[in-house]
């Protein structure tokens, strides 16, 4: 990879990535000092007293003075599927081959191209298949790493999805001079095997992942 | 015998004895019992004598003799040709040397001697053949000489420089070169070395660049860095290097040393700025085209750095005299250079070489006040036509980026708003541009769409950066700036944008804060609604009120807009949650305060009797109160008060605390209560035994208040015991369980601090025995009303390390595995060494170092005996116990106990608490870094554990799963490789399952661990 590519890519600021907006109160100080402020503690945790114990209740370990973990009083039911931004999350935080950036950053990977399709659960299958559609954006038309970012995404995605997940990553219609021909690769089991085999290719994804948080 | 010869006999056998010879020969010189002559005559035939080693010690002889003489004594030429005779003769050089430092010392020291002295020294010495340590003798010669006859020495020409030159030729040794490179600075700078320029700068810049290595265990400490300096000091010292320097140092900054570049750079910073301004003016051409090249093209952001820096200094030395723009100086002609090359660089602003070719400019517009004149008036123009020329908001944005420096720059010339200093008579050059800039950065920022985070950050940066130079906007240009700014913090969706604007309004309001108070408060104050709603509606207002409040007129109106709007809320039935936000954020600021230093004693008149008779009037008017009175409300109040309280001195503590018995012990009228003294004093009971929960529970005011005192205010009561006694009665029966807290707190402060006399000890031991008594017989936790206060007694004891805690500790630790108390007993322990806010040094209680250790130490081997021997339904209240006590210790501690803990915790990981669970999984995860091998021996049950612990059931929550993969994704790397791959595949199939948890955070973790554990590589097929 002597030759840059691609020398001179656009690059978009880490700010103006998409992100989840839930996650408000970590990313924002001032939201967090908000928090303090208005949070009105749960009874659960301004009455608690290890003396008046009732058996069943949560022993309530966020109180007595630590208040580092109170704000996550997470609702522990109510089950979050995975969706566009967990996917986007997964992948776009791998590295370029030849940029020290991020997928993200180069704009190869974008939310809008992302689909997660979940079938609907049935009682004789609690655990349908679902699928995901990755679509990469080459950063210019006839890149030739197209391949192996295609590659690394997919065992990314491999790696970090539970294994209902049918998996399909492909070059976006009109981004790329060969899509038809990379997608092929990329679909190809047998292909993407072999291609797991060789240790040169693995050393490259493995520094690609390497920065994926 | 002589005492030569006495000498010669004992330097060998015992050199104590030696010195002692020579210091009585010295002494009867003094008295004029022996004359010098006769000394050097006797010494004569040794200091012939064939033997080296024989001449080399009678010389010794003699310096020793003329060190020990006072410096007054000997004639000048007395001594000194005897001495220096033998300095051909290399055995003694050592001697020789200490007599020479002796001699040069003495004040008879003539001009003359010193020129032999160092013509000997300069003539005779081949040095190279010598040990460091003489030749280390030889330098402190020179250098002795050459500040005691600096004179002399200037006198013998350029023979001395020269010959000094080549005396030092080739020293490596860093002591010598110490002191050389000092010397060299002296003849730079005061010897008349025209004819040997070329040679003196050689030898200095022979070492350059310096690489020498401090080595582990120097005993001279010389770093690297006093080897640079003390070169450099050399090579600036005079402007006449510059011919010889320059060209050789532009040489060395090709190399691909970063050090060695590092060194140039500093060096050219330095030279610039000592040496003359014509000087420079004649390199600066040169200069530039190679050190911009540094910046422009820089890898390491630190040799920007300092290249930045040299670029800098040559604008400062050229600034020099200068106090207005001449198109003829040779400043103006340095900036036309830099600032074309940066003004074509930043024609395209989203290039690599935009950012540096700001930084450039920037750096050369701080240099002086012409400077920033000349930069501004050269590529503004240009830098303005260029954006408008831009398209792309990418380009704007870059551009936009680009120029703030340039607002850093002035504002470090001319200064900010506040600045004492006198701004430089040079008028503001940017401020021609002032209306195009206020008009292109707020249009970024208020212009553009909402998505365009980075490009609208641009725009206000730029606006908070201009807003802060001194007398460059309009108080009603900042005050528009402020009003973009409340716009944004109140309504915009991005937590970006929301929270830069804050931060800008942050530093507006210690530059103006009268325009915040004017502007920004009425509209913050306006978004808070009157009633209680949803909590979205004020919280980030609220924060954004305190944070902007932490200087005092700002907080001294919060205080009152505050209030206003507090009572409004109450009139209107607010629930709790509303009234406690709004006490938050005076809490918030009060705490910012203090962090800051400052005294907040002075707020109490304003806050701290307001908020008491607040709460406490609707409870005397036999109502059940408002939603001041509820619990949190009443933390809040407490800690306020509490707060401010802590900072006052002994004398108004005193007054405050004499205040406070009076409303809640006393019953009396109180000059805290501001209205309706009476009513207070007739009603409000809230120790009284039937009194209503409501008044019961402002005993958390209390006892917030009264922990924050110091040891030395004494409490208004005559007899304390039986306060206590009164207190821990109550504790039996409380109203609320946050009301007894409060009551067991009250207690253990009052103890820890105050119960230190004899009599107060045995009191405690006597009332600690009768309600041991009386828990021992009970049968079940509600009988055993005493055990709650047994704890706090206890911890109160156990913080001052007071053996009074032993007993109690022992005796609950004995009674966990009794079937009706167990339980309670096992929780009581979260108490005992969990750190409580009221009970801490800052609040002046008795906190003794290691005061955790000891109990720990304590506790420990009773646990790990006592779960051994218990039942198997008890057990859980011993692991329970030990959770407790472990959270709340540091993790060394635990790890010196490890291998008796560790089958405790892998027990615990089959409790059904989430806590414990959560707890001991918390401290494996420590061990496994901190105790590899001991892990490593249990590594199967412990990865059984916490996989199971990993899916999801009613007491692995959230918090148990996602610590119990945490912890499993350390194993790959805090353990060996060969312990932890024989699991890999059982881990990579059995982390499928939480791939798929219900929880994003859970499988976040999963992702990570599984990851971690993938890059292992594979299994040997053997395994």
């Amino acid at each position: 990879m002597s030759d840059i590519i691609n020398a001179n890519p656009t690059i978009l600021n880490p700010s103006d990535l998409p992100t989840r907006s839930e996650s408000r109160k970590k990313q924002s100080s001032s939201a967090h000092i908000a928090d303090k402020i208005s949070r009105l503690p749960t009874s659960k945790s301004l009455l608690y007293d290890p003396f008046s114990y009732y058996p069943g209740e949560d022993s309530a370990y966020s109180s007595g003075g630590s208040d580092q973990d109170e704000d996550d009083d997470e609702d522990e039911t109510a089950a979050e599927d995975i969706d566009e931004q967990e996917i986007y999350d997964l992948i776009s935080t791998i590295s370029d081959p030849e940029h020290p950036l991020s997928l993200g950053e180069l704009a190869v990977i974008n939310l809008p191209h992302i689909h997660v399709t979940h079938a609907p659960p049935t009682p004789q299958n609690p655990h349908p298949m679902s699928h995901v559609l990755v679509e990469i954006t080459p950063t210019i038309n006839h890149c030739s790493l197209a391949t192996v970012i295609g590659l690394g995404v997919r065992v990314r995605l491999e790696q970090a999805l539970p294994p209902r997940f049918r998996i399909d990553v492909r070059i976006r219609e009109g981004t790329h001079q060969s899509t038809e021909q990379v997608n092929k690769q990329l679909n190809d089991k047998e292909r993407v095997a072999a291609a797991c085999e060789n240790e040169t290719l693995m050393g490259v994804l493995s520094n690609m992942l390497a920065t994926c948080k | 015998m002589e005492p030569a010869q006495l000498y010669l006999v004992a330097i060998d056998r015992d050199p104590e004895e030696a010195a002692q010879i020579a210091k009585a020969t010295a002494k009867r010189l003094e008295n004029k019992e022996l004359i010098l002559l006769s000394l050097t005559k006797s010494l004569g035939e040794y200091l012939t004598n064939d033997d080296r080693t024989i001449r080399a010690k009678a010389i010794g002889f003699y310096a020793t003799v003329l060190t020990a003489l006072p410096p007054s004594l000997l004639s000048s030429a007395q001594g000194t040709s005897e001495i220096l005779h033998p300095l051909e003769d290399e055995a003694g050089l050592k001697e020789v040397c200490h007599g020479l430092l002796a001699i040069a010392g003495m004040s008879r020291f003539q001009p003359e001697d010193a020129q032999m002295v160092a013509r000997s020294v300069l003539k005779s010495c081949d040095l190279l053949k010598q040990p460091q340590g003489s030749r280390y003798l030889v330098y402190q010669v020179m250098d002795k000489i050459l500040s005691e006859q600096r004179e002399a020495l200037k006198r013998m020409g350029p023979d001395f420089a020269t010959g000094y030159v080549e005396l030092v030729a080739n020293e490596k040794d860093p002591r010598n070169l110490m002191i050389i490179f000092s010397n060299l600075k002296v003849i730079i700078v005061e010897f008349d070395i025209e004819d040997c320029e070329e040679q003196v700068f050689d030898a200095c810049f022979c070492y350059f660049p310096i690489t020498f290595k401090q080595p582990p265990n120097d005993p001279y400490g010389i770093t690297a860095q006093d080897l640079k300096d003390r070169l450099r000091e050399c090579l600036q010292v005079s402007s006449k290097f510059a011919v010889f320097l320059f060209p050789q140092l532009l040489e060395k900054l090709d190399s691909h040393s970063a050090n060695t570049k590092k060194d140039v750079l500093q060096t050219i910073t330095a030279c610039a700025l000592t040496y003359e301004k014509s000087i420079i003016a004649n390199y600066w051409a040169t200069l530039w085209d190679s050190i911009k090249y540094e910046v422009l093209n820089a890898s390491d952001d630190d040799l920007a750095f300092e290249a930045l820096d040299a670029i800098r200094a040559i604008a400062k030395s050229l600034s020099a005299k200068l106090t207005t723009v001449m198109r003829t100086s040779s400043l103006d002609k340095y900036l036309r250079a830099v600032t074309k090359e940066c003004l074509t660089q930043l024609r395209n602003p989203t290039a690599k070489q935009a950012k540096p070719s700001a930084s450039i400019l920037s750096a050369v517009a701080v240099a002086s006040p012409v400077a920033h004149a000349t930069t501004i008036q050269a590529v503004l123009p240009g830098l303005s036509t260029t954006y408008d020329g831009l398209e792309e908001i990418a380009k704007q944005r870059s551009m936009l980026q680009a120029m703030l420096p340039l607002f850093d720059a002035t504002a470090q010339v001319y200064g900010v708003w506040g600045d004492i200093e006198y701004p430089p008579s040079l008028n503001n050059s940017l401020e021609a541009f002032k209306d195009n800039l206020f008009e292109i950065y707020s249009r970024a920022l208020m212009g553009s769409a909402k998505e365009e985070v980075s490009f609208r950050l641009a725009g206000l940066n730029g606006l908070t950066k201009m807003s802060r130079i001194k007398n460059f906007f309009a108080d009603n240009e900042i005050g528009l700036i402020v009003q973009f700014f409340d716009e944004i913090v109140l309504t915009d969706e991005k937590d970006e944008m929301r929270d830069a604007a804050l931060e800008s309004l942050l530093i507006l309001s210690r530059l103006k804060p009268s325009l915040i108070m004017e502007i920004t408060f009425p509209a913050f104050m306006a978004k808070l609604p009157d009633r209680e709603e949803d909590e979205k509606s004020y919280d980030m207002t609220l924060s954004a009120l305190a944070q902007l409040s932490v200087e005092r007129p700002v907080f001294q109106v919060l205080l009152t807009r505050i209030f206003n709007k507090l009572n409004i809320v109450l009139n209107n039935k607010s629930g709790p949650g509303y009234p406690f936000a709004l006490l938050s954020s005076i809490l918030y600021v009060l705490r910012r305060k203090h962090e800051t230093g400052k005294d907040i004693s002075t707020h109490y008149t304003r806050i701290v009797p307001e908020l008491i008779t607040r709460t406490i009037i609707p409870l005397s008017n036999g109502s059940s109160g408002n939603a001041l009175s509820h619990e949190a409300v009443l933390e809040v109040t407490g800690n306020i008060a509490s707060l401010i309280i802590r900072a006052m001195d002994v004398e108004k503590q005193t007054e405050v605390v004499g205040e406070l018995f009076k409303i809640f012990v006393a019953q009396t009228e109180s000059a805290i209560i501001t209205s309706d003294k009476e009513i207070v004093a007739k009603e409000f009971k809230p120790l009284g035994e039937d009194t209503s929960l409501q008044q019961a529970s402002t005993i958390i005011i209390f006892a917030s208040a009264v922990a924050a005192t110091r040891r030395e205010v004494t409490l208004p009561l005559d007899n304390l015991q039986k306060f206590v006694e009164k207190l821990v009665l109550l504790s039996r029966t409380p109203k609320s369980p946050g009301h007894r807290r409060a009551l067991l707190r009250l207690i253990a402060v009052i103890i820890n601090k105050y119960f230190t006399t004899p009599e107060d000890r045995a009191f405690l031991a006597k009332s600690t025995d009768e309600m041991w008594e009386a828990v021992k017989s009970a049968d079940s936790p509600e009988t055993a009303s005493s055990l709650p206060a047994l704890f706090w007694i206890a911890k109160a004891l156990a913080l001052r390390n007071d053996k009074l805690a032993d007993p109690i500790v022992g005796r609950l630790l004995g009674i966990l595995d009794n079937k009706d108390l167990g339980v309670a007993v096992g929780r009581g322990f979260e108490v005992l060494l969990s750190d409580d806010p009221l009970l801490s040094k800052e609040n002046f209680a008795v906190v003794r170092l290691l005061s955790q250790q000891k109990l720990f130490v304590f506790c420990v081997p009773k646990l790990v005996e006592g779960f051994k021997a218990a039942s198997s339904a008890a057990k859980k209240n011993y692991l329970h116990a030990l959770s407790s006590i472990i959270r709340n210790v540091p993790s060394k501690l635990v790890l010196a106990e490890i291998d008796t803990l560790l089958p405790l915790l892998l027990q615990s990981l089959d409790l059904e608490d989430s806590g414990i669970k959560t707890a001991s999984i918390d401290t494996l995860s420590v061990t496994v870094t901190e105790a590899a091998g001991l892990v490593s021996e249990h590594i199967s049950s412990l990865i059984t554990r916490l996989l199971a612990a990993s899916s999801p059931s009613e007491v692995n929550t959230v918090k148990v799963r996602s610590a119990a993969l945490r912890c499993l994704s350390i194993f790959p790397s805090a353990l060996k490789i060969d312990v932890v791959i024989p699991y890999k595949r059982q881990i990579m199939r059995a982390l499928l399952k939480p791939l798929d948890d219900p929880k994003r955070s859970v499988r976040k973790e999963a992702v990570e661990c599984r990851a971690r554990w993938f890059a292992l590589g594979e299994p040997k097929e053997d395994d």
